[in-house]
């Protein structure tokens, strides 16, 4: 008796139900796809098993699945600090712009060491990209300015900076098209598993996961994290100082966020070549949304996101639907996943089966 | 730069047309981001709103070979979207911050994606023959100099706005409604005990909001252009929610703020024209706007302050 008790797979467990919402939400969200496909294709099926499986079936796209995976999944991890601290700053998506330009800057100056110049092309962005996030983090420790509003006018402002920087200071004149020169053969981070262009990036990023998980869940510093984010005023009782933990949390955010575009640029570009915001940090605010602003989740929810967004992508070659279908399989599972009383009613009915279960035995 | 020659060019009749050819869908974001927010449920889905108005009405006046009809497909459009948030946030307890996150960015490719599906175009419409909704001349009055110059002859959607403005503000500041609107967003809890109906007041506020932004939209792709192409909205949605978070719940200052940075934005265009460097000329409106917001929060903080002390 005991024995099946234990063997039941429980709703009543958080995890557990976490879990089995996520999953339902995938089956919706690919429901939906499904749908849309059948209505736009006549080989729906044929295009359907490419989106979900054609990612395994080559090394290569594979490797893109991870490539892809990286850039989100670290400004996953730099947003989903600020949400859970209860800052709704989306200003990571700047950081990578003008951390980008930065990493730029330092990766064409010639520094002749294989070892130091990629770890300066990562290290100073990181840092410029820390320092930045500590002006919406001190307009809104010391005067409780909207951070949402702040940091998106300043994603415009350093939009309008970098792309001037560049134009004027760091104008590659090789080519036609605004970018920067070619970066320095030293900055250049090597590949390193044959065809496909993944770099010592990933395991930066697992490292970087690895200590987020560590500060959000071992350090006081975390747990005033956690807490201020359930409750703003638990930040003003526990006795670590707000200005400090919210300055902090905003200079650790802005450090991932310069290694993430800077990692980026120098795995993959060789060139500073955007000339409109990137979109990486909006999206890094969907990973930390998927993710429930857990390191590993976010971890997670990247890898899935880039896998279908690659499956889409293999897809979308000479059929009719386009690759920005990924919207929809997007749009509904972060709405869904976030959605805290989706399945509750469910759940209650569950909690409330085994209730009645329990007083009976 | 010749000092006189920028002068010349910006006190004319035509420089003051321009301003409000600008402000008509500054205003509407600001608006949309302000009844949201006036009754606590934020909305920051405006860009998105706006373009997928924007999109929706080219391709609802293509469909229907009517302008009018195309508009009112965008605006039912904008509704719907600002429902989506009132039925996650409301329903299915989602932060409306995070939805209006996850909007945007479906707005951004979910655009695209019809867009493509319509004209097998991921760029523009232009292969489309949609409307565009005509230029009102206003009798007697535009026959007044200068000042006939300056508020005849703008798109229909620019006189909606300015009577949405109009009737807004009698919503808001003259009705029982209004006052319900404020209570909600002021103290959901309080509002609730002397018997307001929180969600049903901020499901208007939504329907309104959602109204207004694709008006906004409409107005882009209807009368400021005549086409769709990719991220034609290009941040007004989000100067709209910056500027109504700066006003907070003054009807008044929003107003003030958005013509301010439309007067802005105008200059800005006449600058570009001569060869500064244009980068940094864009992003005044925006350091004008975090300059506020700063000021704003600063002379806050020392009343809060000064009141504690009290």
């Amino acid at each position: 008796m005991t024995k099946k008790k234990t063997k039941k797979i429980s709703l009543t467990n958080e995890f557990v139900f976490e879990i089995v919402k996520t999953l339902i939400s995938i089956l919706i969200a690919l429901g939906l796809t499904f749908v849309v496909i059948v209505l736009l294709s006549d080989n729906p099926i044929e295009l359907f098993t490419k989106l979900l499986t054609a990612p395994v079936t080559k090394v290569r796209y594979f490797g893109n699945v991870i490539e892809m995976m990286i850039p989100i999944a670290f400004s996953g991890l730099a947003v989903s600090l600020l949400f859970r601290t209860g800052l709704f700053n989306l200003g990571i998506e700047g950081i990578y712009f003008i951390g980008g330009v930065v990493t730029a800057a330092v990766a064409c100056t010639a520094i002749d060491s294989y070892v130091l110049h990629p770890i300066l092309s990562i290290l100073i962005p990181a840092i410029v990209g820390g320092l930045l996030m500590l002006i919406p983090g001190f307009l809104k420790a010391k005067f409780n300015a909207n951070e949402l509003v702040v940091s998106l006018m300043l994603n415009s402002i350093y939009l309008g900076l970098g792309l001037f920087i560049i134009k004027n200071y760091l104008r590659g004149i090789d080519t036609s098209a605004i970018a920067s020169p070619a970066f320095q053969e030293t900055a250049m981070l090597d590949y390193i598993i044959p065809n496909t262009r993944i770099t010592i990036s990933f395991f930066l990023l697992l490292i970087a996961v690895f200590l987020v998980y560590l500060l959000l869940y071992k350090t006081r510093l975390g747990y005033s994290i956690r807490m201020t984010g359930t409750n703003m005023k638990f930040a003003l009782y526990s006795g670590m100082n707000a200005f400090t933990l919210f300055m902090l949390v905003h200079f650790i955010s802005g450090f991932l966020g310069g290694i993430g575009t800077s990692v980026e640029l120098l795995s993959l570009y060789g060139r500073f070549t955007w000339i409109v915001l990137p979109g990486l940090g909006f999206n890094g605010a969907l990973m930390a949304m998927l993710g429930r602003n857990n390191p590993v989740g976010v971890l997670i929810s990247a890898f899935f996101i880039s896998y279908l967004a690659k499956g889409a992508e293999v897809m979308a070659l000479g059929s009719d639907v386009p690759v920005e279908i990924m919207a929809i399989i997007q749009a509904v599972l972060v709405l869904l996943v976030s959605s805290q009383y989706f399945l509750r009613k469910w759940r209650e009915r569950q909690l409330l089966k085994e209730g009645t279960a329990n007083e009976l035995s | 730069m010749n000092l006189a020659d920028f002068f010349a060019s910006v006190l004319t009749t035509s420089f003051v047309f321009v301003i409000i050819r600008v402000a008509v869908p500054l205003v509407c974001a600001s608006l949309s981001a302000y009844t949201a927010g006036i009754s606590g449920m934020n909305n920051i889905a405006v860009e998105g709103i706006m373009l997928m108005a924007a999109l929706m009405a080219v391709l609802g006046s293509y469909w229907t070979q009517s302008a009018w009809l195309g508009l009112l497909i965008a605006i039912l459009t904008g509704i719907v979207m600002a429902l989506m948030i009132a039925l996650f946030s409301m329903r299915l307890g989602a932060n409306p911050i995070l939805v209006g996150i996850a909007l945007n960015t479906f707005a951004t490719s979910f655009s695209i994606f019809l867009l493509y599906l319509f004209t097998k175009n991921k760029g523009s419409s232009a292969s489309l023959a949609s409307k565009i909704l005509p230029t009102v001349d206003i009798p007697i009055i535009k026959d007044i100099p200068f000042i006939g110059d300056i508020i005849s002859g703008h798109y229909v959607i620019t006189y909606l706005v300015v009577l949405a403005m109009i009737v807004i503000y009698l919503l808001i500041y003259k009705t029982p409604l209004g006052l319900r609107i404020k209570a909600a967003g002021l103290d959901q809890e309080a509002a609730r005990s002397v018997g307001v109906n929180v969600n049903r007041v901020r499901i208007i506020s939504l329907i309104i909001s959602g109204l207004i932004g694709a008006l906004g939209g409409a107005y882009i792709t209807m009368g400021y252009m005549s086409v769709f192409v990719k991220n034609i909205i290009s941040g007004r949605g989000w100067i709209g929610i910056a500027v109504a978070g700066m006003a907070g719940s003054s009807f008044p200052i929003l107003i003030i703020t958005t013509m301010l940075f439309s007067i802005f934005q105008a200059v800005t265009n006449i600058f570009l024209l001569y060869n500064l460097p244009s980068e940094l000329i864009n992003t005044i409106p925006y350091v004008a706007v975090l300059v506020g917001i700063i000021i704003f929060s600063i002379t806050e903080t020392r009343k809060r302050k000064k009141g504690e002390l009290d």
